[in-house]
């Protein structure tokens, strides 16, 4: 017996579209985890050896002969900085209107470098009511080349995110802290 | 799924009666969630994500009420004994060894006026126990030290603390600070 047009229209239609449910966990939880983690703050680090007492006649004799480099000490105090080496005379920058020059102190050290190319180590000399973030501001002033500097060497962007770039543009990379 | 039977029920009466070809071939109405928009962000979100993900180091925690000066450094964190020094405190291994009052540490604290006894202790014990849990002699003892410091502290408080790191022969010092955005 035939259905009364009413009844055949009840007819269950397959759904033909792609359930995306799953995939929408999946990638949520994905998300979850991956922020969590992702979350941290990018950390890095500075070397900042600090001056080993020589105990030994082998350790006594290494640091004479290290005294043959070239010494570069930045002192920082609340007027600016002052900056000795033994291959030029003292040179003072005064803190500005727009705090402390690194600008200026950067192109002297990249200077001084281009007299004595061999030279890597510089000493910083804080002054007691010098803050933390001024001496990691002279660690960087002095550690690298930047983009407009003689002698630098234009990297890829790939190789300048990883830590390999640090073999390239160096200034003064062995920035020890002094008057401990 | 309901739209379908519903305008189906319907088309009966609007046609007179009669159920046509026309009125089962009108098209099917979803009333679904379109979940496909939402997909296509959670995606770009995913790739953006896990692209960053290898640049991130999970293993190093910043310690809680520290202000990290930035830097243009790249060199990536090292696992080594933690130190922590914020306005307030100086933590070795997360463990408070001493205070920081107004700014300085107390003189109670100190021998010698820059030694500051609880951290060299502290720091004996950790080069004591690394010299054993590396099996090496004490001058193979590499001696690295992370050092978080507050961007505010003054060098005052940090040479007293560097001092003591150096005397407990923790002279390989590694600066923790956040990377400068260049962008």
């Amino acid at each position: 017996m035939a259905k009364k047009p009413s009844d055949r229209t009840h007819r269950s239609r397959p759904d033909d579209s792609l359930n995306l449910t799953p995939l929408i966990d999946m990638i949520t939880c994905l998300m979850f985890f991956l922020m969590m983690f992702a979350s941290i703050l990018p950390v890095v680090m500075i070397d900042a050896p600090l001056p080993k007492v020589a105990s030994t006649a082998e350790e006594v004799k290494q640091a004479k002969n290290d005294e043959a480099k070239m010494e570069v000490q930045v002192t920082i105090n609340s007027k600016g900085f002052s900056v000795k080496s033994d291959i030029a005379a003292e040179k003072t920058f005064t803190v500005g209107p727009k705090g402390y020059p690194y600008d200026e102190l950067h192109k002297y050290l990249v200077g001084l470098k281009t007299k004595r190319p061999t030279a890597k180590e510089l000493t910083l000399m804080p002054s007691d009511d010098t803050s933390y973030e001024i001496m990691i501001g002279v660690m960087d002033a002095s550690r690298e080349l930047y983009k407009d500097d003689p002698g630098y060497q234009a990297l890829s962007p790939e190789i300048a995110k990883k830590p390999e770039s640090q073999q390239f543009n160096r200034l003064f990379p062995e920035v020890s802290i002094g008057g401990v | 799924m309901a739209g379908g039977g519903g305008g189906g029920g319907g088309s009966s009466s609007h046609h007179g009666g009669k159920y046509t070809k026309k009125s089962r071939s009108r098209s099917y109405i979803s009333t679904g969630l379109m979940l496909t928009s939402m997909l296509d962000i959670l995606t770009t979100i995913l790739f953006f994500l896990m692209k960053n993900y290898s640049q991130v180091q999970s293993d190093f925690n910043v310690g809680k009420d520290i202000s990290l000066p930035y830097s243009s450094s790249v060199t990536p964190p090292v696992n080594a004994l933690q130190m922590v020094v914020t306005q307030k405190a100086i933590m070795v291994d997360q463990e408070k060894v001493a205070d920081i009052v107004n700014g300085d540490i107390p003189k109670e604290d100190l021998a010698q006026g820059i030694l500051v006894k609880s951290l060299a202790l502290k720091l004996k014990k950790q080069k004591d126990r690394n010299i054993v849990q590396n099996d090496v002699d004490k001058k193979g003892f590499a001696g690295t030290i992370v050092m978080q410091a507050d961007k505010g502290l003054q060098f005052n408080v940090l040479k007293k603390i560097l001092y003591t790191a150096q005397l407990s022969d923790f002279v390989t010092l590694k600066l923790a600070v956040l990377k400068k955005d260049e962008g």
